[in-house]
C-alpha cells in the first residue's frame, strides 16, 4: 500500500472522528485523491463506529463470578495450607472491591465434587478389584508368609455367613481341614516353622469347633476328624524322618502329637442324627453305663481310641437285643433302655443301638479304666432314672461296675420308669 | 464496558507494563495467587471483551474468561515476561480457547446468526430504537465479516476499532513493527470492501 494514501486515510479519519471534517468536506479537501482513499475512510469510520457500538452495548463482565469459578478451579491444585482461606486470609481473596462481591456468589465446586456418586462409584469398583488381586494372591500364601493372616480372614469368611454354632463349628472344621493341608505340604517340604504354625491354627479351629458345639461332635463331625487324625499321625510319620536331620523338629513335632493326642480325647457325640425312636431311647439310657467306664467328664461321650479310629461303630449293630440277655441286670423284657445299660457292662458288644451309643461301647474296651466307679452316675442321670443303679455298681469296681447293679434292675423291669427317663434325655439333647 | 475504562485501558496499555505490573507478574510466576488475582483485575476486562467479541454471549463470554485466566495460571510457569506483554499472552490464550470452545461445541457459535445474535444481547445496552435496527444490523454483519478475517487481521481490526489502539501500541502487543501492523490492517480493509456489501460501506442514501 502506498504509504501517502495511508496516511491521507489516517487523517481524513481523524479529522471526521474528532469533528473537525465530513464527508464532504474531505471530498472537497482531498480532491483527486478522495475517490481512492473513500472506501477506506469510510470502512474505518463503519469499524470504529461498529466497534463503539459493540463495547458500548456490551454488558460488563461479572469478574466475582469468574474470579469465584478460577478459584474454585485451582484450588485443590494449591497445598492445603494455601487452600485453607481462613488460615491465610490474603490468598485466594480477591482484591478487595471484587471480594466483597465474591462473597455473595455461590461458589462452582469443581468436577469432582459435583459428581459425588461417580467417585464413590470409582471407588468402589477400585477397592473390589483391588480385593480380588490380593485375594487371588493371598489364596497361594503360606503360614508365615506375609498375606497368609489375609488368607486366614478369607478361609474363615464362611464364619460370618454361619448361623447356627453348628453350622459355625462346621465351618470352623473346614477352616482346620485347610490348615491340615498346610500341615502336610510344610512337612512334605520340611518347612518345620511353618509346619508350626499351621498347627498352631489348626488347633485353635478345632477348639473353637468344639466349644461350638458345646464340647460335643456328630457322628459325621467326627468321623472327619477321625480322618484327619489319622493324617496327622501320618504327617508325624514324615516330621519323625526329617527330624533325623535337625534337631529344629522337635517342637512341631511335639506340637503335632500333642494335637493328635487331643483329636483322640475329642468326645464324639452320640447320636442324635441316625437313631430313631425306640432305639434311640435304648442308646440313651446304655450310655450312662459307659460313661462310668470311660471318663466322667464327658458323659456320653467316649473319646476316640487313639489306636483304632472307629471301633466304635462297630459295637452298635449287635447291640440291641442281645444285651437284654447278656447284661443280665436289666430288665430286658420291659423296655429295652435298662437292658441296654447293662447289656454294654457285661459283654463288650452290649450296647444295642446304632448310634452313638455304640461309639462309646468302644470305650468300655477300656474300661479297665473304669475305677471311675466312683460317679459313673453323672452319665446315667441324665438318660433314665434307672441311675439309681449305678451305686451299686461302685461294687463291682473293675469293669462296668453297672452290670453288678444287676440286681436293681428289677426297677427297670418295670418299665414304668418313664417317669425316669425324662430327666435325662433332656439334658442330653 | 464504557468509553472511560476503555480509555483506561488504552491509557493502562499506552503506559507500558508499569513496574507494579512486573512485579505482579514475577510475583505470579512464582505462585502467588494474589498476585495473580491483581493481574486479573487489572486485564480480566479486556480479556472479556475479546472473548465476547467473538462469542458475543455473556454467559459464553464469562465462561470462557475464567477458563482463559485458569489456563494462564496452570501456564505461567512458562510465562516470559521480557518477550511478550502479559496482556498479549492472555490474547492469544483467549484465541485458542476460543477457537477449542468453537470446535468442542461444533455449533456456529462464533457465527452467530444475526437476529439471534441480538437476541442474547442485552437489549438494553443497545437502547436502539426502531431507527437503529437497521445499523445494528450492519455492525452485525460487519463483525461476521471481520471474524472470517485470518487471524492476525482479526486482530488488529479488533484493536484497531474496539479497543482504539495506535499503530504503534498494537505493533507492541502484537510484538510486530509499525508497518507490518499497518500492511496487515490495509489486507484487512481490501478484503472487507470485497466481502461486505456496498450499503454496508456506503450506507443506503449514497
Amino acid at each position: 500500500m502506498d504509504e501517502t494514501t495511508d496516511i491521507l486515510i489516517e487523517q481524513a479519519v481523524a479529522a471526521i472522528k474528532s469533528g473537525q471534517a465530513t464527508l464532504e468536506t474531505c471530498a472537497a479537501r482531498y480532491g483527486e485523491n478522495w475517490a481512492e482513499i473513500e472506501p477506506s475512510v469510510r470502512l474505518s469510520l463503519k469499524l470504529t463506529e461498529a466497534g463503539q457500538a459493540f463495547k458500548a452495548q456490551l454488558a460488563p463482565p461479572n469478574l466475582s463470578k469468574m474470579w469465584a469459578s478460577f478459584q474454585a478451579e485451582i484450588e485443590p491444585e494449591l497445598s492445603p495450607a494455601v487452600a485453607d482461606s481462613s488460615q491465610n486470609p490474603g490468598l485466594l481473596i480477591m482484591p478487595t472491591p471484587i471480594a466483597t462481591a465474591k462473597s455473595k456468589l455461590p461458589v462452582r465446586l469443581s468436577d469432582w465434587r459435583r459428581k459425588p456418586l461417580a467417585w464413590v462409584a470409582g471407588l468402589l469398583i477400585f477397592s473390589i478389584l483391588s480385593f480380588g488381586g490380593v485375594s487371588g494372591v493371598a489364596q497361594a500364601a503360606q503360614p508365615g508368609d506375609g498375606l497368609y493372616d489375609f488368607k486366614l480372614w478369607l478361609d474363615g469368611a464362611g464364619l460370618l455367613l454361619a448361623g447356627s454354632p453348628q453350622e459355625k463349628a462346621a465351618e470352623e472344621l473346614k477352616f482346620a481341614e485347610r490348615r491340615l493341608e498346610e500341615i502336610e505340604q510344610q512337612a512334605q517340604k520340611g518347612n518345620l516353622d511353618r509346619v508350626e504354625i499351621a498347627i498352631t491354627k489348626y488347633n485353635e479351629a478345632l477348639n473353637k469347633a468344639i466349644e461350638l458345639n458345646g464340647g460335643k461332635l456328630s457322628q459325621t463331625q467326627f468321623n472327619t476328624l477321625t480322618k484327619q487324625r489319622d493324617r496327622l499321625v501320618d504327617t508325624n510319620h514324615t516330621l519323625t524322618g526329617k527330624a533325623a536331620n535337625t534337631s529344629k523338629s522337635a517342637k512341631p513335632q511335639r506340637k503335632l502329637e500333642e494335637l493328635i493326642t487331643q483329636i483322640s480325647t475329642v468326645p464324639s457325640i452320640t447320636p442324635e442324627p441316625s437313631t430313631t425312636a425306640p432305639v434311640t431311647t435304648v442308646s440313651a439310657t446304655t450310655t450312662p453305663a459307659f460313661s462310668p467306664g470311660t471318663t466322667p467328664a464327658s458323659p456320653g461321650y467316649t473319646a476316640l481310641p487313639i489306636t483304632t479310629a472307629l471301633p466304635t461303630v462297630t459295637p452298635e449293630p449287635t447291640a440291641t437285643p442281645a444285651p437284654v440277655s447278656t447284661s443280665t441286670p436289666v430288665p430286658p423284657s420291659a423296655t429295652p433302655e435298662p437292658v441296654a445299660t447293662l447289656a454294654p457292662v457285661s459283654t463288650p458288644a452290649p450296647d444295642p443301638t446304632n448310634t452313638s451309643a455304640p461309639v462309646r461301647t468302644v470305650a468300655p474296651v477300656r474300661p479297665t479304666a473304669t475305677p471311675v466307679p466312683p460317679t459313673a452316675t453323672p452319665v446315667p442321670a441324665p438318660t433314665l432314672a434307672p441311675a439309681p443303679t449305678p451305686t451299686p455298681d461302685t461294687d463291682k469296681g473293675n469293669k462296668t461296675p453297672k452290670p453288678t447293679k444287676a440286681p436293681d434292675p428289677p426297677k427297670p423291669t418295670k418299665t414304668p420308669k418313664p417317669t425316669d427317663p425324662p430327666k435325662a434325655k433332656p439334658t442330653k439333647k | 464496558m464504557r468509553a472511560d475504562e476503555s480509555q483506561n485501558f488504552a491509557e493502562q496499555f499506552d503506559a507500558g507494563p508499569s513496574l507494579a505490573e512486573r512485579a505482579l507478574v514475577e510475583a505470579a510466576v512464582k505462585g502467588d495467587v494474589e498476585a495473580f488475582g491483581q493481574l486479573y483485575e487489572m486485564w480480566a476486562g479486556a480479556v472479556y471483551r475479546y472473548v465476547a467479541y467473538r462469542v458475543r454471549t455473556i454467559a459464553e463470554a464469562e465462561d470462557l474468561t475464567a477458563q482463559v485466566f485458569l489456563n494462564a495460571w496452570r501456564a505461567i510457569g512458562r510465562y516470559q515476561q521480557a518477550n511478550t506483554p502479559f496482556l498479549a499472552w492472555l490474547y492469544t490464550i483467549a484465541h485458542n480457547q476460543i477457537i477449542n470452545y468453537s470446535k468442542s461445541k461444533r455449533q456456529t457459535t462464533v457465527f452467530t446468526p444475526i437476529d439471534e445474535a441480538y437476541t442474547l444481547a442485552d437489549d438494553n445496552h443497545y437502547n436502539s430504537p426502531e431507527s437503529q435496527s437497521d445499523r445494528r444490523a450492519e455492525y452485525e454483519e460487519l463483525r461476521q465479516a471481520v471474524l472470517k478475517l485470518p487471524d492476525d487481521q482479526q486482530q488488529v481490526i479488533y484493536l484497531r476499532y474496539v479497543e482504539e489502539l495506535s499503530h504503534a501500541e498494537i505493533g507492541r502487543l502484537m510484538v510486530k513493527s509499525e508497518v507490518t501492523v499497518r500492511g496487515i490492517l490495509f489486507r484487512a480493509h481490501e478484503a472487507l470492501r470485497k466481502t461486505l456489501r456496498r450499503e454496508i460501506i456506503f450506507g443506503r442514501n449514497d
